[in-house]
């Protein structure tokens, strides 16, 4: 590891009697989107807060700009910025209000208008903020989160809860910060954010770190195969699904079948054969190229958004 | 300019734009006050005395209960999470709002007593 920025070791932490997670290490290199991905409940969130300095640790050891967030708290806050999940402000606060309160905290920073124009605020400067669309809030956020000009940004969740055409703006703002190299750490469910934006993925569940490394790595390690889910009229053998042509894979998933195959024609030709020499039908038939969704499958037998 | 000042004067701003608070703590006071002084006690300048401790402790604790709804208010929208990733400490938080609170409660306190 060359330059690592955050350091995260075998970080416990509890909650009563719930374990929320059990012993995740990563590491962050400086200029690059980390990404943790994993279902609602993986312990992503809590990562990221320990991280923050929101919370406590209960055992293994953080680091993030050579500062311990809970002893050093203070001057961690400078460094960094968050854009939290599930946040919010004081209804009748002014969009420029709250850049400029929030600016006023910091040493160093960007100027509040640079941020609007940016962000494309620049007519809501006096809106109040209760009154903004949830793109605008969390645009707003995002705003928010790069005034003081941090080392590095944690966003949490920052797509949740958008509808698509305002999921994809987002995706163009932190790309944009990607090629200023900002070290961004963010959290996300979505499969396709994780693909499109991070450089590095933590995949997480139940939380424990299952599988790590880029995207293309983790892809390449479910054997670049194809995913083909069907559903049957009938209950079919996982056994037999898995000696069709060109399977190496099968399993029962939410009364679908998952298959995946290297060679996804003679998969198929395969199996609608089959099929026939049985008297079943085929209900419905659904192609994926390989996603990190089937790395999650793979390694949880469930998936990603349950 | 520090945190805590910056802090107070958002308060304060923010609280004068809330016509809920507005009328809880400027209208709804001097209305208590004008109903104890006015017809209570007739106008009769010593029983008016006599009531004006009791009205105007209820006005501060008034004006203290409704901090403490504001500050739980904000915590759960999780506004006061936000502040925390931030430098501003748990003691600048809880101390601007109680400033903020006292120079918005003294106004109506001192009109109470001009007027009596």
């Amino acid at each position: 590891m060359a330059n690592p920025i955050l350091q995260v070791e075998n970080l416990v932490k509890r909650y009563g009697e719930v374990e929320a997670v059990r012993g995740v290490s990563f590491s962050v290199e400086e200029g690059e989107v980390f990404g943790l991905l994993g279902p609602n409940g993986a312990g992503k969130t809590t990562t990221v807060e320990i991280l923050e300095g929101l919370r406590t640790l209960d055992s293994g050891q953080v680091s993030v700009c050579g500062l311990d967030p809970q002893r050093e708290s203070v001057a961690l806050k400078h460094e960094i910025g968050a854009a939290l999940q599930s946040t919010s402000l004081p209804d009748k606060l002014r969009v420029i209000e709250a850049l400029r309160l929030f600016a006023s905290f910091y040493k160093r920073g960007r100027k509040p208008e640079e941020l609007l124009k940016r962000f494309g605020l620049e007519e809501k400067r006096h809106t109040f903020y209760h009154q903004l669309s949830g793109g605008q809030k969390q645009r707003l956020a995002l705003a928010m989160a790069l005034i003081n000009d941090p080392q590095v940004l944690f966003f949490d969740e920052p797509t949740a809860g958008l509808d698509p055409q305002v999921r994809r703006e987002i995706y163009d703002i932190i790309e944009e910060l990607k090629r200023e190299k900002k070290t961004i750490v963010m959290t996300t469910h979505y499969i396709e954010e994780a693909e499109r934006l991070c450089d590095r993925v933590a995949i997480i569940d139940h939380g424990k770190v299952i599988a790590f490394g880029t995207p293309r790595e983790l892809k390449a390690h479910s054997g670049g195969t194809t995913r083909i889910e069907v559903r049957l009229s009938k209950p079919e053998s996982n056994g037999r699904l898995k000696s069709l042509e060109g399977v190496v894979d099968a399993r029962e998933l939410d009364g679908a079948y998952v298959l995946h195959s290297q060679r996804p024609p003679q998969t198929i030709v395969s199996l609608v054969k089959q099929l026939e020499a049985q008297g079943n039908d085929l209900v419905s038939l659904e192609i994926a190229t390989p996603s990190l969704e089937d790395v999650f499958i793979e390694m949880t037998g469930r998936r990603l958004r349950d | 300019m520090t945190n805590f000042t910056t802090l107070t004067r958002t308060r304060i701003q923010l609280a004068m734009r809330n016509k809920m608070f507005f009328f809880f703590s400027v209208v709804f006071p001097l209305g208590m006050f004008f109903l104890y002084a006015g017809i209570f006690a007739r106008g009769n300048p010593r029983v008016v005395s006599y009531f004006l401790g009791p009205v105007i402790a209820f006005n501060v604790m008034g004006s203290f209960w409704g901090l403490s709804a504001a500050l739980v208010m904000f915590r759960e929208q999780g506004i006061l999470r936000r502040f925390h990733v931030t430098p501003v400490t748990a003691t600048d938080m809880l101390a601007s709002s109680l400033l903020a609170n006292f120079v918005l409660t003294v106004p109506t306190v001192c009109v109470e007593l001009f007027l009596a």
